[in-house]
């Protein structure tokens, strides 16, 4: 898919271009705002808005960045707002985070009945993992879908979320060491 | 090995992992742990971690994301259109206006010229034309040129309103009588300015809308009279736009068999 010439159809108009870069992004797009809203309903919503948002917006994109860095830089704030949203109007338990991370996670489960997607988790080990994933703060969380889940490099992290490289690494250092905090009680399953 | 030597590599060990420190902490990083098994082990449990993160189970698209996404999009790209479509049409109307009045004032100099020109007191300058007065031999007052406003009845055709609407990529096909908001090109200027001597124009606009939006649609439309046609709006320009920034979908037609601007609702 030559997504150049699929971008300039889509400015002309053409819905089935636009059809087709959906295709393209819908899967991992939908999966990336499930790993951070650690809600399926919630995640194609937000993937609905950003898709949207894009295609309004398509006429003022120039490439001078790629278009999926430009889309998950949409998404990524799509879904940040909908956890500042949550985080006024639900209550939520703290974490005690500081700068030593370690030893400072305890990992709490979720009480609520799981959800339809929770089928799919094949093992105990996964299960605790995205619970895990799901702990930690909105910059972590980022850091470790936008890494380890997405395959993004370190320089398109940097431009998807607006810091700088330098930021980057020193995030993803402590969003992985966050993960071991939260996990280390689960070691066995991991090895 | 120094306690606060291990916990600086446990430190280092996620950028290790991915290759991302300079080569002098990769070489400290390294040689730590060939000899610490300590650190060994919290390497391979947060290597681990980060391999498991990337195996976690996909969740599949749900059947219709695809084609809600879609259908939002096309009402997007229609809502768009008719915005683009609306000002292009007023830019078409201020331009026929434009042409007309230029006409008008062509038409009354071109008269008074030949009215001048049957009194042999009076001297025609060889270059008066359309912004210049003649000037006369008598004692009357120059001629002001005043009531520009567009005569009905014309005897050249103004090409104008036909470059307007052929330029922009949506412009529309020429319809067969009265067609739907692929207008042709010349009824660019459709609000009750007729470049025909013949027939009068105006819009007939269909709105639709969805549910969420039609009460407040139907309670702006109430402030106009309606008759069997439709509501019957003098100014629809902006009433259209207003309506298409609602979400409404708007389509237009001139039509010549009516004798003003409709809006009808579906």
């Amino acid at each position: 898919m030559d997504e150049a010439k699929l971008i300039k159809r889509i400015k002309t108009g053409d819905m089935d271009a636009f059809s087709q870069l959906v295709g393209a992004y819908e899967k991992k797009a939908i999966n990336y705002a499930y790993r951070m809203l650690n809600d399926a309903s919630d995640a194609e919503d937000a993937t609905q808005e950003a898709f949207l948002k894009v295609f309004d917006k398509i006429d003022t994109f120039r490439e001078k960045s790629t278009f999926s860095t430009w889309f998950y830089t949409v998404l990524n704030n799509v879904c940040l707002d909908i956890l500042r949203k949550r985080s006024r109007t639900a209550d939520t338990v703290s974490i005690n985070q500081t700068a030593n991370d370690d030893d400072e996670y305890e990992l709490q489960l979720e009480d609520s009945a799981p959800g339809p997607y929770e089928q799919l988790q094949k093992n105990e080990a996964q299960r605790l993992l995205q619970d895990a994933i799901a702990q930690l703060s909105n910059e972590h969380r980022t850091m470790i879908i936008m890494r380890d889940i997405n395959g993004f490099d370190y320089e398109e992290i940097a431009k998807i979320t607006g810091v700088s490289l330098g930021t980057v690494k020193s995030r993803l250092s402590r969003a992985r060491l966050a993960l071991r905090s939260i996990l280390k009680e689960n070691r066995e399953l991991f090895t | 090995m120094a306690k606060s030597d291990c916990k600086n590599i446990l430190n280092l060990i996620p950028l290790y992992i991915d290759n991302m420190l300079s080569e002098e902490e990769t070489d400290i990083v390294a040689r730590h742990l060939e000899t610490c098994e300590h650190c060994r082990n919290e390497y391979e449990f947060i290597a681990t971690l980060t391999k498991e993160t990337k195996k976690l189970n996909e969740i599949e698209v749900s059947s219709d994301f695809h084609k809600n996404l879609m259908a939002k999009a096309e009402q997007k790209a229609r809502t768009k259109k008719s915005r683009k479509f609306i000002l292009l049409r007023r830019a078409g109307a201020g331009v026929c206006a434009a042409a007309v009045i230029a006409l008008c004032v062509v038409t009354y100099n071109g008269l008074n010229k030949h009215q001048e020109s049957t009194n042999p007191d009076e001297y025609i300058s060889p270059t008066s034309g359309v912004s210049q007065n003649p000037v006369k031999l008598t004692n009357e007052a120059p001629n002001t040129q005043s009531d520009v406003s567009a005569p009905k009845t014309q005897s050249t055709p103004i090409e104008t309103p036909q470059k307007v609407a052929e330029t922009p990529q949506e412009a529309p096909e020429a319809p067969s009588g009265g067609g739907s908001s692929a207008a042709p090109v010349e009824e660019a200027c459709p609000s009750a300015i007729s470049l025909d001597d013949t027939v009068s124009t105006y819009t007939v606009a269909t709105v639709t809308t969805n549910e969420d939006n039609r009460d407040a649609i139907e309670q702006i439309l109430s402030r106009y009279e309606k008759d069997e046609t439709g509501y019957k709006v003098a100014d629809i320009n902006p009433l259209l736009l207003q309506l298409a920034e609602m979400g409404a979908t708007v389509e237009t037609r001139t039509d010549s068999t009516v004798t003003q601007n409709y809006i009808i609702l579906e």
